[in-house]
Formats: structure tokens, C-alpha cells, sequence
């Protein structure tokens, strides 16, 4: 497997509060030493609760936002070129769909031009090839030309977001960041869309990351999945395995949480209880041990690093032994 | 054709400014339309449509009144002055100035503050600072009375006096325009923008500025009125616009040594500027609450 | 309302003034040399020469800066040219005037502008309220000096009233007063209409919540104070523009005030008596703008919490 994305120690700060006279602004790691490898040509899956840092992870992974530790590779080269040109060629490789699908676009400009400008800003071909690049990319996600000199305002949510993917392909980047491209979509049509990203990505070869807090959205998307808690990741492994058989709580909360089509394989209910304490101020040791119903005492103070268990990785003191204990409680 | 495969209605003007849920115009609005538009054709045009050259003197007609009045002359509809120069005429060529000056002040002004504010909200820091502060300072001098001292001293230039009107009100734009464009870096097609490699020109050029727009016009359309006040009063005290050039100030102030005899020569000048502003004022109001309410005083 | 909050915008005022006394300075050696439009054309060299030393006007420019700022500092604003008087003297003169004029016309614009807003607003969206605005529009359209001569044709040409020009008498005030005030108080009016609505809706929206309808004309009562900080803040900004006005007004009517000066002074470029203006004019205007920012902060708690919050 060759990395086209690396990523290692990755930590964003944000001031967490007001700059007093004499003191420095509290600080919190939205994102905290995160370690990501991205292979080509596949889906890596972000997910996690809100405000838990995937944005922030995702901004860093496009080189959109300087880390304050760690850096991103991509394809060997550092993600944020210095200078005007490097940093230009990088965003013809990587490129984005964000969050808010309506606020990305420009309210006055039609769709149309939107989706050619991509061309205009790196100079890609002649006018008349650009514009036929750009009739042949809408048409491949399914905006008729009717719709073409129509304004953003005027178009459906899932239409707009059409819009966004197909000037994110335009420029067949090697990679897209898709941060919760149909979070705001109708559930009928979010499996329209995340169809289409899904036959976007085989038809271009793209490696895709996926952000999403919707295990139902991931599910359809993903090859490998890492799960984020307040700034780390504390699980990641191969889609199929991840969601099969989780091993950290949280993790197994999070499914748990996800109605499951088949009831048999609902697991025993471990809902994760209370609210996600803040970034601002994070507990020590493991950050999730107030909410686990698994803690020990050791989980307190001791940090569990990410480590291998039953074929992923997984940062929790207690998940192998857990597993242990299940298997062995079910093999008396 | 670039996109002849697209029988899509292209937008018009009052769509793409935010005015497409726009109904009916009230009359006075309209009307006040119709004197803007006829102001702008004479200024244009006023070399065409005046009967007599303006500085053509006829001694045996001095000081004739005005059309409906006892002793006018059809030949001079708004009568004549001192030295029977035919004061239709003059307001013409006058009214041509003055409009022309104001335009280019405020046009000058306009790109001078949007420049600055653009400027100031692009590298903060320390443009930001001295920006702001020029800014402040602007708004904190008696800035009408220091451009008459300054045309006063440096004698009669039109490019001095329109420099001074170029600096008249540039700060609100500039204010303006910082606020708005630090707002407007924060929304996500800006960001957007900034993914897909664009420049900063670009993503100011072809994104921001047409979305922060229509508050500058605004903004235009109120500070008109005083540019056209500005010019007047300097040329009414008689530094701005001289002899033998004309301007509905410069006409007005000649026309107030003659009020007890000739009282058209100030009353007609006086009117067309009334005019002029008044019908700005209301096309300004109702522009204003048509296309950004948030800008209400 | 800090401390530092006063000394910053004191600071700021000193700035300002220093600002425009050294523009002014400059912009005025800038244009030529005064005495030459002063004397005669056939004076010989030696009377020039006698009275660019005198006048200091034979040092370079920044020396004559650097004197003028030290001579400005003990208090001395310079000789007049014209007439060897002192120019603070001459200038102190005529400053009763035009207070008197400038006075006069903000209680007009006031007295008219603030009932006549509040009014539009108690009668929101009425034809009363449409009409009152209407001549709103006419009244800050109407150029002052278009304003002064239609009066002066009408009260002092035509019907013989008033007198046109001159300040001997309280009916020698009426007309400038009406003609300053006018525009003034027409913008008072739109800002006094809006700031009302502005609170009303705000006041309203809180009691309806607390205690149901009704008790709409206390609320107003209540409403009012807090009307008056917009309105405050917008008169003593718009100090400035009044001054300028001013000077037009005293033209037309012949009033002696600093306006007039202003215009004769500039005319003969006696340039100690016009910087004496410039200074007294650009302190009056910073001043009321720093009391407007006084006032402001201590009026309203909003801009005191953001004060705080930003240090
Ligand atoms: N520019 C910023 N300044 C300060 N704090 C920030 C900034 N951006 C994000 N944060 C904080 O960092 C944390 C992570 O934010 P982020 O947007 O990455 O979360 P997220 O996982 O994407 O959440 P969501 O699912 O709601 O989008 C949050 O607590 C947020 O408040
Ligand atoms: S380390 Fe402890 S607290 Fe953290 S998830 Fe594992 S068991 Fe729960
Ligand atoms: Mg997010």
C-alpha cells in the first residue's frame, strides 16, 4: 500500500478565550497529535460527534490551515507549497467539498460559470474547451442545461450540491476532502448524491476523505474508517471491521446509537451517557472515561495510545481485554 | 456562443443587484428617475441642445425676464442676464459641469475608499491601522471648510477642486467596504475561492465586490446629493468652479447680486440644483430600502 | 466607562487637531507667497523683503512650522497681516456671532426635528407619517443658500419684512437661523423617526413578553431616553457639517460671524487669522465629537460591556 496522504503528529490550537493584560489566551488542540495515512484510491472515513475536530482535521489534510505541530504529505511533498505556484498545483491535486454546500457557492454568479472557474483560475485550455469540459462534467452529475445559468438560490439542496461536486472534479484532482457533503440533504436524497460521489470516485480513480458524524452515510462510502473523540482518534481499521466488531467504547456507543436494519446484530445497548465534555478543558487521561462504562481507575490518568487489536487499531486500555473477557464469558 | 446549449433567460440588471422582488415603482420614484435622466442627457449633451453659446453677450437684451413674465422674449425662454448672455443656455452648460464634476468626484471617491477599505480588510495589521485612522480622521475634520481654505490659497484649478471632491467622502466608503469585506472573507464561497487556488484579486474582483455592491451603491446615490452640494456651495462663494466657466453654483452666487432686479438669475440655478438633489434623494431612499435594508438609518 | 477609554479618545482628539493645524499649515505655505498678494504690485523689493521677515516667511518652511507650533503651544496664534492685530483677538471677536446663529439654528433644527420624528413614528406607516417625511426629503434636498436667497426674495424683497443682511436685531437672526437649521432639522427628523421605532420595538418586544399587552404610551415615555442616545451621538457629528453650513449662511446674509471672516480672511490670505479659524473651528468640531463619545459610552451599557471586553 503506498501513502498518497501522510499525516503525523497533527495538532491545530485555537485561543480559548479572551487575551488578558500579562497573560497569554488560554489555549486548547481542537485537533491533537493525529496520525493519518491515506492510501490511493481509497475512501478513508472521518467520523466522530460534532465539535469533536473533524473540520479542523480535514482543513489541515488540505493544507487549507497551518498546523501549529506535525505536517501533511501528500504524494511526498509538504500540502502547503510554499509560494504562489506550489501552492496553486497543489490545489489542482487536492481539492474540497465543504460543509456548508450553499454558503461555498457565489449567490449572484450562475451555476455555470461557478463550475468552469476552477479552468479559469489554473488556465486550463481555451475558452471552448474549457466550457465544453465544464458542459460535459455537469452533465456527468446530472445538471441539465436548463439549469446552467440559473443562481445557486434557485436550485434544490441537492442540486447545489451537485454543483459543488462537479466543480471540485473539474479540475480531476487526485484527491477530494468531502467534509458532510450531504449532512444537509434530504435522507432520499443523500443516497442520490453519495451515489454519485461513489461513481465519481471509480470512474476518476480519486482518493477520497469522508467526513461525516452519520455511521448510516459512512457505511456506503467507506473502505477504512478512523474515529475521532475531542481532537484524537481512537479507532481506525478497515470499514468492514470497524463497524463488524468495535472494539472502543465510544466506537461501540456511536454504533449503537446507528438503528441497525437487522435486530439480531444490534448489540447490547451501550450508550455512551452524557454530553461530550469540552475541547476547552478535556479530562485527563483517557478523554473519554467520564462517559465509558467500561472505565478503570487506570484510564484516569493514563493516556492509551493507539495500538493494535483484532486486526485495527484501537486506543483503549481496556478494549482487548474486554474482548478477552467476552470471548471467554461466551465460550463457558 | 459559449453556452448556446443553454436556452436559459439571461438575468437582467435589477435581478443581478438584488432587486427582482421588485413590483411597482412608486410615481414620485419615477419621476424623480426621469429628472436624473434628463440631468444626465444635458450633461452629456448640453453642447447640442443649447440655443445660444453661454458666453455669447447680446447688450440690448440685458436682463430679461423670464417666459410668462411682463417683457420676456421668446427667444429666451428663462430670460437673460446682466450682459444678455441667454441664462437657458448657461443653466445648461452649468448644469453640465456641476453634474460632471460631481459624477467624477464621487466615482473618484467611490474607488478611492473601496481601494483603501479593500486594502485595509485584506492585510489588517498595520494597513488596517493607518487606514482606520485616516479614516477617523476624515470624518473628525471640518473637511469642507479646510477645502475652502486650501481652493482659496491654491487659486483656480479644477483639478485641484476636483481633487477635493475626489477626498470628500471617500472614508464612508472605505468604512463601508473594510466591514463588508471582512465579513463577506469569512462566508464559505470566499473560502471556497481560496481552496480552488484563486488569487486574492480574483476572489475580491469577480466574487466579493459584486456581492457587496449593492450597499456601495447605496452609499453612492446618498453621497451624490453632497458632492453636487460640495461643488456649489465652493463655486457659490465663489472659489470653486470661476468665470468664465460656469456651474449652477458658481451661476447662483453671480445671480445674488441681482436679486432685487433679476431674480431668475439666482432663482434658476437655485431650483435645478433643488432639483437635482431632491430627485437623488429619493431615488437614494428607495434604492435604499430595496436593496439592503440593514443600511436604514 | 474606563479610564483609558477617556484618555484613548482624548488622545485621539489632540491627534486630530494637531492633524488638521499641520495640514492646514502646510497646504497654506503650499500656494505661494502671501506677500506678494498682499502688497501692492509697484512696492519695492526692500518692502517685501521687510515683511517676509517680519512675518517670518523668510525661514524654510519647516523652521516657520516648528515656531508656529511653539508660538501655538504658549498660546500666541500670530499677527494678522491686514491690520497687525492679533488674530485670536480678531478671531474671539466674531466667535458670539456665530455661536449666536449656530446656537439659534440647532434648537430650530431640534425643536422641529425631534417632535416631528417622533411623531412619524407614533404614526408609523400613516399618510401622516409618509407626508411628514416627505418634507423631510424636500428639507435636507433644499441647498442652504437656495433656502437663504427664496427667503430673502420672499420676506425681505417681495413682502418687506425682514431684513436681508446684517445682525443688529433678533429679526435680523431669523432668517440665517431658519436657513442653517432647516436642512439640519430635517435630518434630525429621519433619525429621531427611526431611532424611535428602533426602541419601541425593542421595548415593546421585551414588555409583551413579560406582561402581555397594553401600557403602549408608558412604554413610550420609557422609550424616549434611549431614543436620545442615536439622536445625540448623530448631532454631534454632524457638528461639523453645521459649521461649514455656516459659513455659506453668513455669506448670504451678510452676517459677521467666523464664517465671514473666513471668506475675507481667505480672500486676502491672511494666513494667521485663517489658521486661527482652522484651529478653533477643528477644536470645536473634535470636541463636540468628544463628548458625543463621552455620552455615547456612558449612555449606553452595550458599548461600555464592549469596551471592557476588548482589553
Ligand atoms: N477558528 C476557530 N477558532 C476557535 N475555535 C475553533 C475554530 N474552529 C473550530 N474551533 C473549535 O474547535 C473544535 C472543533 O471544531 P470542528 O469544526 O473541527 O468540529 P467538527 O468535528 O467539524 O464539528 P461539526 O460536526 O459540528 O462540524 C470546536 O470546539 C470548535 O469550537
Ligand atoms: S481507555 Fe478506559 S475510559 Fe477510555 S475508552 Fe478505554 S475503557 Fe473507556
Ligand atoms: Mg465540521
Amino acid at each position: 500500500m503506498t501513502a498518497l496522504l501522510t499525516a503525523s503528529d497533527l495538532t491545530r490550537s485555537f485561543r480559548a478565550g479572551r487575551k488578558r493584560m500579562f497573560r497569554p489566551a488560554p489555549r486548547f488542540n481542537a485537533v491533537d497529535g493525529v496520525d493519518i495515512e491515506v492510501a490511493r484510491g481509497e475512501t478513508l472515513a472521518i467520523v466522530g460527534e460534532s465539535g469533536c475536530g473533524k473540520s479542523t482535521l480535514g482543513t489541515l489534510l488540505l493544507g487549507l490551515a497551518e498546523p501549529s505541530a506535525g505536517r501533511v504529505l501528500f504524494d511526498g511533498q509538504p500540502v502547503r507549497g510554499r509560494g504562489g505556484d506550489a501552492w496553486r498545483r497543489m490545489r489542482r491535486r487536492i481539492q474540497v467539498i465543504f460543509q456548508d454546500t450553499n454558503g461555498s457557492l457565489d449567490p449572484r454568479l450562475p451555476i455555470f460559470a461557478q463550475v468552469r472557474e476552477p479552468l479559469d483560475i489554473h488556465r486550463i485550455g481555451a475558452r471552448a474547451e474549457r466550457d465544453a469540459r465544464t458542459r460535459a462534467i455537469l452533465g456527468a452529475v446530472g445538471l441539465g442545461p436548463h439549469l446552467w445559468q440559473h443562481v445557486p438560490g434557485e436550485l434544490s439542496g441537492g442540486q447545489q450540491q451537485r454543483v459543488v461536486i462537479a466543480r471540485a472534479a473539474i479540475l480531476e484532482p487526485e484527491m477530494i476532502v468531502c467534509d458532510e457533503p450531504v449532512s444537509a440533504l434530504d435522507v432520499s436524497i443523500q443516497a442520490q448524491v453519495l451515489r454519485l460521489l461513489r461513481q465519481l470516485q471509480r470512474d476518476m480513480g480519486l482518493t477520497m476523505v469522508f467526513i461525516s458524524h452519520d455511521l448510516a452515510v459512512v457505511r456506503h462510502v467507506a473502505d477504512r474508517v478512523a474515529v475521532m473523540y475531542l481532537g484524537r482518534i481512537v479507532e481506525t481499521g478497515s470499514a468492514e471491521r470497524v463497524f463488524q466488531a468495535p472494539q472502543h467504547p465510544y466506537t461501540q456507543a456511536l454504533l449503537a446509537a446507528v438503528p441497525v436494519p437487522d435486530p439480531a446484530r444490534r448489540t447490547a445497548r451501550v450508550l455512551a451517557t452524557g454530553e461530550p465534555p469540552s475541547p476547552m478543558n478535556p479530562p485527563p487521561g483517557c478523554r473519554f472515561h467520564p462517559r465509558c462504562p467500561h472505565a478503570v481507575p487506570r484510564c484516569r490518568s493514563e493516556v492509551p495510545a493507539l495500538r493494535p487489536i483484532a486486526g485495527r487499531e484501537t486506543a483503549c486500555h481496556v478494549a482487548g481485554a474486554l474482548d478477552a473477557e467476552i470471548t471467554r464469558i461466551a465460550a463457558e | 456562443m459559449t453556452i448556446a446549449a443553454a436556452p436559459a433567460p439571461s438575468r437582467p440588471l435589477t435581478h443581478r443587484l438584488g432587486l427582482g422582488g421588485l413590483r411597482r415603482v412608486p410615481a414620485v420614484v419615477l419621476i424623480a428617475f426621469a429628472v436624473l435622466a434628463l440631468a444626465l442627457v444635458v450633461t452629456l449633451f448640453a453642447q447640442f441642445m443649447m440655443p445660444y453659446d453661454y458666453d455669447a453677450m447680446n447688450l440690448r437684451a440685458r436682463l430679461t425676464p423670464p417666459l410668462p413674465w411682463e417683457g420676456s422674449n421668446p427667444a429666451h425662454p428663462l430670460g437673460t442676464d446682466k450682459l444678455g448672455r441667454d441664462v437657458l443656455s448657461r443653466l445648461l452648460i452649468a448644469t453640465q459641469t456641476s453634474i460632471a464634476l460631481a459624477l467624477l468626484g464621487t466615482i473618484i471617491g467611490a474607488v478611492l475608499g473601496t481601494v483603501l477599505g479593500f486594502l485595509a480588510a485584506h492585510f489588517r495589521g498595520i494597513v488596517d491601522e493607518v487606514i482606520s485612522a485616516l479614516v477617523d480622521f476624515q470624518a473628525a475634520m471640518p473637511y469642507f471648510i479646510i477645502a475652502l481654505a486650501v481652493l482659496a490659497f491654491m487659486g483656480n484649478s479644477i483639478v485641484v477642486f476636483l481633487f477635493l471632491m475626489a477626498i470628500y467622502g471617500w472614508e464612508k466608503y472605505a468604512r463601508i467596504t473594510r466591514g463588508l469585506v471582512l465579513s463577506a472573507r469569512e462566508e464559505g464561497y470566499a473560502r471556497a475561492q481560496h481552496a480552488l487556488g484563486a488569487g486574492p484579486l480574483r476572489t475580491y474582483g469577480i466574487h466579493i465586490l459584486p456581492n457587496i455592491v449593492s450597499p456601495l451603491i447605496v452609499q453612492l446615490t446618498v453621497n451624490f446629493p453632497d458632492t453636487i452640494l460640495f461643488e456649489t456651495s465652493l463655486s457659490f462663494l465663489g472659489l470653486g468652479v470661476r468665470p468664465p466657466l460656469t456651474s449652477l453654483g458658481q451661476m447662483l452666487g453671480d445671480g445674488r447680486d441681482y436679486l432685487v432686479t433679476a431674480w431668475w438669475l439666482a432663482v434658476v440655478p437655485g431650483l435645478t440644483i433643488f432639483l437635482v438633489t431632491l430627485a437623488m434623494s429619493i431615488v437614494g431612499d428607495f434604492l435604499r430600502t430595496h436593496l439592503d435594508p440593514s443600511l436604514q438609518d | 466607562m474606563s479610564v483609558r477609554f477617556v484618555i484613548v479618545k482624548l488622545l485621539r482628539a489632540i491627534l486630530t487637531i494637531w492633524l488638521v493645524v499641520t495640514f492646514v499649515f502646510f497646504v497654506l505655505r503650499l500656494s505661494g507667497d502671501p506677500v506678494a498678494q498682499l502688497l501692492p504690485d509697484d512696492v519695492d523689493k526692500q518692502t517685501v523683503q521687510f515683511y517676509r521677515e517680519l512675518w517670518g516667511l523668510d525661514q524654510p518652511v519647516g523652521v516657520q512650522y516648528l515656531r508656529y507650533i511653539e508660538a501655538l503651544l504658549q498660546g500666541d496664534l500670530g499677527i494678522s497681516f491686514r491690520n497687525n492685530l492679533d488674530a485670536f483677538q480678531l478671531v474671539m471677536e466674531r466667535v458670539p456671532k456665530t455661536a449666536l446663529l449656530g446656537g439659534t439654528a440647532l434648537l430650530f433644527a431640534l425643536g422641529f426635528g425631534i417632535p416631528l420624528g417622533i411623531y412619524a413614528a407614533l404614526h408609523r406607516d400613516t399618510a401622516i407619517d409618509r407626508a411628514i417625511m416627505s418634507v423631510a426629503v424636500f428639507g435636507f434636498s433644499l441647498p442652504n443658500f437656495f433656502l437663504g436667497i427664496m427667503l430673502i426674495l420672499i420676506f425681505s424683497l417681495q413682502l418687506r419684512w425682514l431684513p436681508s443682511s446684517g445682525s443688529g436685531t433678533w429679526w435680523h437672526l431669523l432668517m440665517p437661523a431658519v436657513t442653517l437649521g432647516t436642512g439640519f432639522g430635517a435630518q434630525i427628523a429621519r433619525y429621531a423617526r427611526s431611532a424611535m421605532i428602533d426602541v419601541t420595538n425593542r421595548a415593546y418586544m421585551r414588555t409583551a413578553e413579560a406582561k402581555g399587552a397594553g401600557q403602549t404610551r408608558k412604554l413610550y415615555v420609557h422609550a424616549l431616553p434611549n431614543a436620545a442616545i442615536p439622536i445625540v451621538t448623530i448631532t454631534g457629528m454632524k457638528i461639523g457639517e453645521l459649521l461649514g453650513w455656516a459659513v455659506v449662511t453668513e455669506t448670504v446674509f451678510a452676517w459677521p460671524g467666523i464664517g465671514r471672516l473666513l471668506t475675507s480672511a481667505v480672500a486676502m490670505r491672511d494666513l494667521a487669522v485663517v489658521q486661527c479659524i482652522m484651529l478653533i473651528l477643528a477644536v470645536t468640531m473634535v470636541s463636540a465629537n468628544f463628548i458625543v463619545d463621552l455620552a455615547y459610552g456612558w449612555l449606553d451599557p452595550r458599548v461600555r460591556a464592549q469596551r471592557q471586553g476588548e482589553r
